[in-house]
């Protein structure tokens, strides 16, 4: 009896941590949710975020805000983007890797330009943005 | 509420979190540790009130867990809350958040509906065990809505 009861609980939890690994989720974490090949925005800036867990930049581009996720905070201050690095309202160039879904406008930014200052992020991925695809 | 939020962010706390190196992962590695404590001692609970591991009785293993759990609890609580202050405007909208808050109050209310429940000599087992087995679904499905936090949108 008890056996059987656990049995049931047992089967109920894991059908539910099967539906959550199911849904079709959009990381932040990782790159599993991003197009493989680079993408390239320029906009002007609207937020900063320069914090734990990951930066983060909202950009505006044509009236379209993206959600542009940088490094977490300390690889990205080691790649030079501090607090004077960028303020609201300066033009930006993000090259990263966006989104697999295409009607979102977040982008997982491998290098970003400001005030012709480049920012590599991501430094190993940064390497390949210049190689032929 | 939003003042209220707007309030936290802005607290000293948050202000050194948001930027640490060393104390922000620290703190999240501690709130995982006491998830972990919370969860398993709970589920070790449920499992002996089900019928798994007689070989220690109901009351000792109670007895011994009831107040681990509890403490780990309020460690995962206070964690947990200055984790959240680095950014709470952005995690109030994650449906992981929310969701999770939601798991983790259904648990702790099931945990005290039981608790009552135990107490009075009239009620029969059964109630018991079912409240055991939505304990047994309860925390593991909070810990699983608390990690989609950082992979949900």
């Amino acid at each position: 009896m008890h056996v059987r009861l656990f049995a049931r609980t047992t089967i109920v939890v894991v059908a539910l941590l099967a539906a959550s690994v199911a849904t079709p989720a959009l990381a932040h974490h990782g790159w599993a949710w991003t197009q493989n090949s680079f993408s390239k925005i320029e906009g002007v800036i609207t937020k900063i975020y320069l914090g734990n867990p990951h930066v983060t930049l909202d950009v505006d581009v044509g009236g379209a805000i993206w959600r542009v996720e940088l490094a977490p905070l300390g690889p990205t201050t080691a790649a030079g983007f501090t607090k004077d690095a960028a303020a609201v309202g300066d033009k930006v160039t993000a090259i990263g890797n966006r989104s697999l879904d295409a009607k979102e406008t977040r982008m997982k930014a491998v290098r970003i330009i400001v005030k012709g200052k480049t920012y590599d992020v991501y430094p190993e991925r940064a390497q390949n943005i210049d190689k032929p695809a | 509420m939003t003042s209220l939020l707007e309030a936290l962010e802005a607290s000293g706390p948050a202000a050194f979190l948001r930027t640490s190196f060393y104390l922000y992962p620290l703190l999240s590695a501690a709130h995982i540790l006491a998830i972990g404590a919370t969860v398993t001692s709970a589920m070790l609970m449920d499992l002996r009130i089900i019928g798994i591991g007689r070989s220690i009785s109901v009351e000792r293993v109670i007895k011994y867990l009831r107040p681990v759990a509890m403490m780990a609890l309020g460690v995962a609580v206070v964690t947990g809350l200055l984790l959240f202050s680095v950014r709470p405007l952005h995690y109030v909208e994650s449906p992981a958040f929310q969701l999770k808050l939601v798991v983790v109050f259904a648990a702790i209310l099931n945990a005290v509906a039981f608790n009552i429940l135990r107490r009075r000599a009239e009620v029969s087992k059964r109630p018991l065990l079912i409240l055991a087995m939505l304990s047994l679904l309860l925390w593991p499905s909070a810990l699983i809505a608390g990690r989609f936090i950082g992979f949900l949108s």
